[in-house]
């Protein structure tokens, strides 16, 4: 036992003595290693030290450079290059179907949402139609009703009576309540069926009336006008032939709603569902392809939003909208057949899969975020789709007011609508219950007339502002900045074209369906004429003439009240989008400027609009508007005529604006 | 009495291989646990500066990146704006105070730094402190 207590001993201090060691050793290593440990008393003049520098900065590019060279042509055998090659691509096909099968699951959420819009248009112009054909046969039904009532009371009638075929009225009123349960059924639920058979019996009884004489006397007359009221029901529930469609379109949306389903094309499917043994190219092929199909779909939503709001038809609003575009690229090197055979192939490859790796990635955040819009605005559109209860529409229809009527430094107050329609939304979760919203609903001519009791008028003091405004986006009310503060942080991007029509803001363009940083998209074209102008104004931009340009986000901080839009051109469409953020729920008082024309949405819900050509002031127009809890968007859509284009955005508290 | 030679040898267990696989072992982790960091860092060459404070190394920072030509990079990882956007605000969300370390080349658009700096300040971020090179530091 002693022994092995000695030998243990023994064996542990020479371990402790050889990591003292190696831990000196290690530690002198390190300071020799590290020059930044060592104390080195050289000293240089600035310029020879920047010399030096440079010289070893050079040496150890042209090390890199050939060490690379030398690298990429080292040979690979083939078992060991396919051996990386499959390591490589194993560990990324994972992450990237993982990637696509959320891309799938979105895709699938935005479908549905198309084919619900789709539906709605298709039932709208249904409703249309069938109002359209109904009208004359509602025209001959109420005087055939009368006429059924009228030939009963005929019939009864001792003397009268004769001149009617006897038990003709009995006939008619059977068939008349046979029509009237088939108006019940249609109530019911809607069935092309009994539409059908409720527009037969209709017509059958309009026949079988018409063929009748009434007769012309005095008596007659007067008695007519006594039985008159009891047709009315009669001629009500004819009357809800007109309302029927409506309801109609109501309901089967409601179901086509619930029914709504999203199938992906089978060759996608078949590649989503089964990638163990499919090549990276083979799913950046199929995220290509979901891609495009998103797209579709995106841009089958905008032009039924646009069909909605125009009450055209989808084809006519698919043309004036401008398609969405594909951000992935096709990678030429994915789809190299051989092994790689030296080291800078096999380079090249890696590179292709991860660039295949970080388009999907990009698909997939924007794939998720028109998921969140989408969700966000999933109750707002299905407002907008249905008129009868839309604020958005009354919000809308205030801004046109709005534009038309309002007097200088007169605010539009739309404060209360925007509240209720937050809290409709459900993006609004400080702001108070819908108590206010539950009164209006469904009565969007109330919305309309929901305006401040009275008419309040703002007189900004613009050299005083101008000097004492602050840039700011973040409000609290404990903030010691009080006053006026204008937003300078602005993402912007543009121009399109809008050929100078200062007044096409029913035309949707990407940045109104979602806001993508990294989105790319077509703008104007670039015509010599520009390059002219740009000459003489001595910039250099980069353009292929007679192209269209590559439009991108651009991130602007101005160092004034007046934002400039970046690469101004004249007849042009721009759109800046900035959020703000409130520490609590709150109404504010905005103060919007802008060359030319322009519309603001905050958080979605349009608050202002103005056309036509109109120069830059300070007090153009006033809001009071509501701020939810959190962080807000500001969208603002400018439209530019001939030469300057800017735009200011003051935001101050209501009681604070002593002039108000 | 006496007893035989062969009951009084007593069978040994010997330590030594024991003690050597465990200090091998200790040795092993010891090294492999300080040479695993995350690498966080991307190749940038950083601004000059003579007024810079010295902060102690932070190794929980959390670093944004920007290379000459703009692009962004998150925790040494390219990064789109719509990521970066997010990244910040969930760090925003869950840990407000951590430290954000911008790297940004000499050479990078002022612009880019401008709006890291931007989305910083508008999500509450404001621990921020920016890698640059002292001249005066790094040679003493």
């Amino acid at each position: 036992m002693k022994n092995i207590t000695a030998n243990s001993l023994s064996r542990i201090r020479k371990w402790c003595w050889l990591t003292a060691t190696l831990m000196v050793f290690g530690g002198l290593a390190m300071i020799y290693l590290i020059p930044s440990l060592r104390y080195n008393q050289l000293e240089f003049s600035r310029e020879e030290a920047e010399t030096r520098t440079q010289e070893v900065r050079e040496r150890a590019e042209a090390i890199r450079e050939q060490q690379k060279k030398e690298r990429a042509e080292r040979q690979l055998s083939e078992a060991h290059a396919r051996e990386l090659t499959e390591e490589i691509e194993k560990k990324e096909r994972q992450e990237i179907t993982r990637q696509l099968q959320n891309v799938r699951e979105v895709y699938e959420k935005l479908e549905a949402e198309r084919l619900q819009k789709l539906e709605h248009v298709e039932n709208r112009s249904l409703a249309e139609r069938l109002n359209k054909q109904l009208e004359p046969l509602r025209r001959d039904m109420e005087r055939t009703l009368e006429k059924i009532d009228d030939l009963e009371w005929l019939e009864a009638d001792k003397d009268l009576g004769k001149q009617v075929p006897e038990g003709f009225a009995e006939s008619l009123q059977k068939d008349r309540k046979k029509f009237e349960e088939l108006l019940e059924q249609l109530d019911e639920g809607y069935n092309k069926d009994t539409l059908d058979e409720v527009m037969d019996a209709a017509k059958s009884l309009v026949e079988k009336t018409s063929a009748v004489e009434l007769p012309q006397n005095k008596a007659f007359d007067a008695r007519r006008r006594q039985i008159l009221w009891a047709a009315r029901d009669s001629l009500n529930k004819a009357n809800e032939l007109i309302d029927a469609p409506d309801q109609i379109t109501a309901e089967q949306n409601a179901k086509t709603n619930e029914n709504a389903q999203a199938t992906l094309p089978e060759p996608i499917a078949e590649t989503l569902e089964q990638t163990d043994n499919k090549s990276i190219a083979e799913l950046h092929d199929a995220a290509q392809q979901l891609e495009q199909l998103i797209n579709e779909s995106i841009d089958g939503s905008r032009a039924a939003e646009l069909a909605m709001r125009q009450g055209t038809d989808i084809e006519s609003a698919r043309t004036k909208l401008i398609p969405s575009e594909s951000q992935m690229s096709d990678i030429p090197a994915l789809r190299a057949p051989d092994t790689p055979t030296t080291l800078g192939e096999l380079d090249q490859r890696k590179e292709a899969v991860n660039e295949a790796a970080r388009q999907v990635s990009q698909l997939n955040q924007r794939a998720n975020q028109m998921a969140q819009q989408l969700n966000s605005n999933q109750s707002r559109d299905s407002a907008t789709m249905s008129p009868s209860t839309s604020l958005n529409q009354a919000l809308q229809n205030r801004l046109h007011k709005a534009s038309s009527e309002s007097q200088p430094g007169e605010v539009q107050d739309v404060s209360a609508l925007m509240r209720m329609a937050m809290s409709q939304s459900g993006s609004d979760s400080s702001g108070p219950e819908g108590q206010e919203y539950r009164n209006i609903e469904g009565s969007p001519e109330s919305a309309n007339d929901f305006s401040p009791d009275s008419k309040q008028v703002v007189n900004l003091d613009g050299i005083n502002i101008t000097a004492n405004a602050l840039p700011g986006r973040r409000f609290s009310a404990s903030s010691s900045r009080q006053g006026w503060l204008y937003l300078d942080t602005w993402y912007v991007i543009g121009p399109w074209d809008n050929d100078g029509d200062l007044r096409s803001f029913d035309i949707p363009l990407p940045p109104e369906s979602e806001i993508n940083f990294d989105g790319a998209y077509t703008g104007k074209v670039y015509t010599p004429q520009h390059a002219r102008q740009d000459s003489e104004q001595g910039i250099i931009r980069g353009y292929t003439l007679n192209e269209p340009r590559t439009l991108r986000w651009n991130f602007i901080q101005s160092d004034s009240i007046r934002t400039m839009v970046p690469d101004e051109v004249s007849n042009a469409t721009y759109y800046l989008h900035t959020d703000i953020y409130f520490e609590e729920a709150r109404d504010m008082l905005i103060a919007i400027g802008s060359d030319d024309s322009a519309k603001v949405w905050i958080n979605g819900f349009p608050v202002w609009q103005d056309s036509g050509q109109s120069r830059w002031a300070l007090g153009e127009h006033f809001n009071k508007v509501y701020f939810k809890q959190g962080y807000n968007s500001i969208l603002v859509r400018l439209e530019n005529g001939p030469q300057r284009c800017e735009l200011s955005f003051l935001i101050c508290p209501p009681e604070i604006n002593k002039a108000y | 009495m006496r007893l035989s030679q062969a009951n009084n040898n007593k069978i040994e267990v010997s330590m030594a291989p024991m003690i050597d696989a465990v200090f091998l072992l200790l040795i092993f982790f010891l090294v492999a646990t300080m040479m695993k960091k995350e690498d966080k860092d991307i190749e940038i060459t950083p601004p000059e500066s003579i007024s810079a404070i010295k902060k102690p190394a932070d190794d929980k920072a959390v670093v944004v990146g920007i290379s000459q030509t703009g692009e962004f990079f998150y925790e040494g990882r390219p990064a789109s704006v719509n990521l970066l956007h997010q990244e910040l605000r969930d760090l925003s969300a869950s840990e407000p105070d951590r430290q954000i370390r911008l790297d940004a080349d000499a050479q990078a658009p002022f612009n880019s730094v401008v709006q890291v700096m931007d989305i910083c300040q508008f999500r509450g971020l404001q621990n921020v402190v920016i890698r640059t090179y002292d001249e005066k530091y790094n040679r003493k």
